[in-house]
C-alpha cells in the first residue's frame, strides 16, 4: 500500500494505492492523521487507486472524519470502487462520510 | 682501452722518445765531433801547408844570391837596360830550373814593370801584384797570382847595387802552387784544390773531383751523413756526397796576400769509407733498436698478457658471478702477487655466493611452503565469512596466485627472487590484512547480533508467554461464547467461531430472554488484536448486560452504542447486528449496525435479507437504529456469518463472496444447524487451502425446524 499527497490550494489530497488492510493500516493511519495532527483542515482522500479497505483502514478514516469536523474543516472521500462503496453503506458510514465520485467533485465548493 | 694496451703504448712511446733523445744527441754529438774533427784537421793542415810554404820559400831564400848577386843583373837594371835583363834573367832561370829551386822568375823594374817572365807569354803579369812590390826595400814572402789565375809560392828579392841601398829592380822567384799543393796532398792523402769566392777551381791536385763536386752541387741531392751537397765556405769542416763517394773538407782560407786573389785551400779527403761505415753502423744500431724494441714490446706484451690472463679470467668470473651465475670455476696456479690475491678473493667470494644462493634457494622453498599453507588456512578462514566477502577473499588469494605465477616467469628471465619474494609477501600481507578486516567487522556484526539475538530470545520468551496468555485469552474467550440451545423440537440454534491466528474482534451470543422469544447478536469489531478483542468482550458484556432491557432492537441498539461510544480511546467501531426471534410468531425482528447482511435459505432460494440501514457502533453517539422483520416459515433458515467467511480469501487472492456462500447454503437446505455450520466451514476452508485463516469466521444458524407428523396434527 503506497500513500502519496499533493497540495491544492489549501486541500491537502492523499491518494492510497493497493489494500488497505490490518497490515498497512496502521501506515495509512499515520499517512493520513499526521498531517491533520499538524494542522491541516482540508483534506481529501482519493481511493481511484485502492482496491481494497477493511475494517481497520474504516477506522482510520473515521478517526479523520471525527477530527474534520466543524466549520471550516473538509473531509472528503472520492474514487470510490464498488466493493468499497458497499463497505462503507453496509457499515453505515456513508452516511457520516462525504464521499464524491472524483477528485474534481470534491474539490468543488460543497453547498452549506 | 685495455690496460694492456695502454701499458704496450706507454712503452713504446718511451722507448721512442728515448730513442729520439739518444738519436738526438748523438747527432747533436758528432755534429760537435764532427766540428772538432774537421777543425782540428783544418788546423793541421793549415800547419802543413805554411810549413810546405815556408819550406818553398825556404828553397827559394837559400839561392836568392843567384838574382841579387847575379853582377849582370844588377847592371843591367841599374842601366835600366831591358835587353841584357832578359838574357842575365833567362841564364839566372835556367840555374834556377837546373837546381829545382822555382819553376818561375818574374824580374820587375823598380817602377814595377814586368821586363821578364819565365812563362814566356806574351802578357804575363807578374806573380806579384806590382803595387805591392813598388816600394818595398824588403823581401817579401808569401802566395800571389798573377792576372792569368797563375798562383805560386813567391819570393820577392829587391835587387841593389852592391853596396847601394837603393833598389834597382825586383826578381821573383815562384814556385807554382801545384808542388805545393802536391806535397800537401801526399802529406794529407787528400785532394787539395783552391777556389775563389766564387768556387772556380785556381789550381788543384784533382780538378775533375772538383767538378764532381760542382756537379754534386747542382743536383742538391741531399744525404744522410753529408747532409746537403752545398760548399759552404764558412765553415772549416764539411762533409760532401760527389758520385757515391763522401768526402771530408776543409777549408783554409788562404789569402794569396802577395796577388790580388782570394782564394781559399780546400783539401778533400775521401771520406767514403768512414761515411760507408758509419752508415754501416748507423743502420745496424737503427735495426737492432728497432728489433729490440720491438722485441722488448712483444715480450712485454707477451707477459702482460701472461701475466694478466688470470686477472682478465678474475674479471670475467666476477662478472658471471655478479650476474648469479655461480658455478664459474677459477682455476690458477698459485701465485703471490696482486693477481694471485684476486684470484684467491674471487674464490672465496664464489664459495660464499654459492652457499647463499643455496641457502636462498631453500629459504624460498620454505617460504613457498609457508605461503601455500597460509593461502589455505586462509581459504578455511575465509569460509566462516559471509558469501560476499568470503567471494573476495577467495579472489584476491585466487589473484595473488596468478601474480605468483607471472612473477616466477619473470623471476626467472630476471634471476630477482628477492624481488618476487618480497612482492608475493605484500600482497599477501595484504589480503591477509583486508581479511582481518572483514573478520573483525564481522565478528563485530556477530556481536551485534548477538546480543540482538539475545534481545530477540528474550522477547520471543516474553512473546511466547504472551501468546500462551493470548491463547487462555483467546480460550476464554471462545469458551465464553455460548454454547448450543438445549434442544427443542421448533428451533435450532447454534454458532461456531473460527478464530484467526490472532485474537479476533468478532463474536456472536444468543441469549433467552423470556420463554418465547430468544436475542441473537452477531458482532465484528473493526481490526485484530488485543484491542480488538478487548473491545469485543465489552461489547459482548454491555450486549448482555444491556439486552433483556430492550423489546426493541433497534433501541436496544442506540443503547448499546452510546455506552461504547464513551470511553473509547482507541476509536474502535463494531459492527452489530442484533435480532430478537419470537419463536410463536417464527418472525425476527431485527436491527442493524453497519453488518453485513444475514442469509436467509428458503427452499432453494438463498437471499440476503434486508438491511435497516443503521451505522456502527461506538462511533457516534446519539444515533438512531430502525428495525425491519422477517418471517421463517419451517424449515427455513438464517444464517448470520461475519465478514470473515465472505472475505476470506484463497491462495489466487480471490475472495470466497457471498455468492459462494449462497450456494453452499443451498447446497445445505436440509441440514441441520450443525450440519450447516460445519459444511460452510468446510466449503470455505476448502476454497481457502493452505492459507492461515486471515480473519475470524463466525456464524450462527438459526433453523426453524421442520414439522414432524406428530406435530402437523398438534398444535
Amino acid at each position: 500500500m503506497e500513500v502519496s499527497t499533493r497540495d491544492h490550494d489549501d486541500w491537502l489530497i492523499l491518494e492510497a494505492e493497493g489494500r488497505i488492510d490490518s497490515k498497512t493500516a496502521k501506515s495509512f493511519e499515520t499517512a493520513l492523521l499526521t498531517p491533520i495532527k499538524e494542522g491541516r483542515q482540508e483534506v481529501i482522500v482519493d481511493f481511484a487507486r485502492l482496491d481494497y479497505i477493511s475494517s481497520a483502514g474504516l477506522r482510520v478514516l473515521l478517526m479523520a472524519a471525527k477530527r474534520l469536523r466543524g466549520p471550516d474543516k473538509a473531509f472528503r472521500l472520492c474514487g470510490l470502487n464498488a466493493n468499497i462503496l458497499q463497505v462503507l453503506q453496509v457499515s453505515g458510514f456513508d452516511r457520516m462520510l462525504s464521499i464524491h465520485d472524483d477528485c474534481a467533485a470534491a474539490l468543488a465548493p460543497q453547498e452549506g | 682501452m685495455l690496460l694492456r694496451t695502454r701499458l704496450i703504448l706507454i712503452m713504446i712511446f718511451a722507448f721512442l722518445a728515448i730513442i729520439v733523445v739518444l738519436a738526438a744527441t748523438s747527432i747533436v754529438r758528432e755534429d760537435i765531433m764532427r766540428g772538432q774533427f774537421g777543425a782540428a784537421i783544418t788546423a793541421d793542415r793549415e800547419t802543413l801547408w805554411r810549413k810546405i810554404v815556408e819550406n818553398s820559400i825556404q828553397r827559394m831564400e837559400d839561392k836568392a844570391w843567384y838574382a841579387h848577386g847575379d853582377l849582370e843583373l844588377v847592371e843591367a837594371l841599374s842601366n835600366n837596360d831591358q835587353a841584357q835583363v832578359i838574357k842575365a834573367s833567362s841564364r839566372i832561370f835556367g840555374e834556377i830550373i837546373s837546381t829545382e829551386l822555382a819553376d818561375r822568375l818574374d824580374v820587375l823594374t823598380e817602377d814595377g814593370t814586368l821586363v821578364y817572365s819565365s812563362t814566356g807569354e806574351l802578357n804575363a803579369t807578374s806573380i806579384i801584384l806590382p803595387a805591392t812590390i813598388i816600394g818595398t826595400n824588403e823581401r817579401l814572402r808569401g802566395v800571389g797570382n798573377d792576372l792569368s789565375r797563375n798562383v805560386a809560392i813567391a819570393l820577392s828579392i829587391p835587387i841593389r847595387v852592391t853596396g847601394s841601398k837603393d833598389v834597382v829592380g825586383y826578381a821573383i822567384f815562384s814556385t807554382h802552387i801545384d808542388e805545393a799543393l802536391e806535397e800537401l796532398r801526399d802529406s794529407t792523402d787528400s785532394d787539395v784544390f783552391i777556389v775563389n769566392r766564387r768556387k772556380r777551381l785556381l789550381a788543384s791536385t784533382n780538378g775533375s773531383l772538383w767538378e764532381d763536386f760542382q756537379r754534386a752541387e747542382a743536383e742538391a741531392r741531399w744525404d744522410p751523413i753529408a747532409g746537403s751537397p752545398e760548399i759552404l765556405l764558412e765553415f772549416p769542416a764539411q762533409l760532401i756526397r760527389a758520385s757515391s763517394e763522401t768526402y771530408l773538407l776543409s777549408l783554409l782560407p788562404m789569402n794569396a796576400e802577395l796577388g790580388s786573389l782570394r782564394a781559399y785551400l780546400i783539401t778533400a779527403r775521401d771520406a767514403t769509407e768512414w761515411a760507408n761505415q758509419r752508415r754501416e753502423i748507423t743502420r745496424i744500431s737503427t735495426f737492432a733498436v728497432a728489433f729490440f724494441v720491438i722485441l722488448a714490446i712483444l715480450l712485454l706484451s707477451w707477459y702482460l698478457r701472461h701475466s694478466l690472463a688470470p686477472l682478465t679470467r678474475s674479471v670475467s668470473v666476477l662478472d658471471m658471478l655478479s650476474r648469479g651465475q655461480t658455478d664459474a670455476d677459477l682455476e690458477l696456479e698459485e701465485r703471490n702477487d696482486e693477481v694471485g690475491h684476486i684470484a684467491d678473493a674471487i674464490n672465496r667470494l664464489r664459495t660464499d655466493l654459492q652457499a647463499f644462493a643455496s641457502l636462498r634457494r631453500s629459504r624460498e622453498k620454505q617460504r613457498k611452503r609457508q605461503e601455500r599453507y597460509i593461502r589455505r588456512e586462509m581459504t578455511k578462514l575465509a569460509g566462516t565469512l559471509d558469501t560476499a566477502d568470503r567471494e573476495e577473499v577467495l579472489r584476491e588469494l585466487h589473484q595473488i596466485e596468478q601474480q605468483e605465477f607471472t612473477q616466477n616467469d619473470h623471476a626467472h628471465a630476471t634471476g630477482d627472487e628477492t624481488l618476487r619474494s618480497v612482492e608475493g609477501l605484500n600482497l599477501m600481507a595484504l589480503a591477509f590484512e583486508k581479511m582481518r578486516e572483514r573478520i573483525v567487522s564481522q565478528q563485530g556484526e556477530m556481536s551485534g547480533l548477538i546480543s540482538e539475538l539475545r534481545e530477540a530470545l528474550e522477547s520471543k520468551t516474553a512473546y511466547a508467554a504472551l501468546q500462551q496468555e493470548l491463547e487462555i485469552g483467546k480460550k476464554v474467550q471462545l469458551s465464553s461464547l455460548p454454547g448450543a440451545l438445549p434442544e427443542s423440537d421448533d428451533v435450532e440454534l447454534e454458532g461456531i467461531m473460527i478464530p484467526a491466528k490472532e485474537v479476533g474482534g468478532d463474536f456472536y451470543d444468543y441469549f433467552v430472554l423470556d420463554q418465547n422469544r430468544i436475542g441473537i447478536a452477531v458482532a465484528d469489531v473493526s481490526g485484530k488484536g488485543v484491542p480488538a478483542a478487548l473491545f469485543m468482550a465489552i461489547s459482548r458484556t454491555l450486549l448482555r448486560a444491556v439486552a433483556p432491557r430492550f423489546d426493541s432492537p433497534g433501541a436496544c441498539l442506540e443503547h448499546l452504542n452510546d455506552l461504547l461510544v464513551q470511553n473509547n480511546e482507541e476509536e474502535l467501531f463494531v459492527t452489530v447486528f442484533y435480532g430478537i426471534y419470537d419463536r410463536t410468531s417464527q418472525t425476527l425482528l431485527y436491527a442493524n449496525g453497519g453488518h453485513n447482511a444475514p442469509m436467509m435459505v428458503q427452499d432453494q432460494e438463498v437471499s440476503e435479507i434486508p438491511l435497516t440501514g443503521g451505522m456502527a457502533l461506538a462511533v457516534f453517539d446519539g444515533i438512531t437504529y430502525d428495525e425491519k422483520s422477517v418471517s421463517l416459515s419451517a424449515g427455513e433458515r438464517l444464517f448470520f456469518f461475519t465478514d470473515g467467511i465472505t472475505e476470506a480469501v484463497n491462495s489466487s487472492g480471490e475472495e470466497y463472496a457471498e455468492h459462494r456462500l449462497s450456494t453452499v447454503l443451498g447446497r445445505l437446505v436440509s441440514a441441520s444447524s450443525h450440519e450447516t455450520l460445519q459444511g460452510v466451514i468446510e466449503d470455505v476452508n476448502l476454497f481457502v487451502g493452505n492459507e492461515d485463516p486471515f480473519d475470524d469466521m463466525t456464524c450462527v444458524c438459526l433453523h426453524q425446524l421442520p414439522m414432524t407428523k406428530t406435530e402437523k396434527g398438534g398444535n
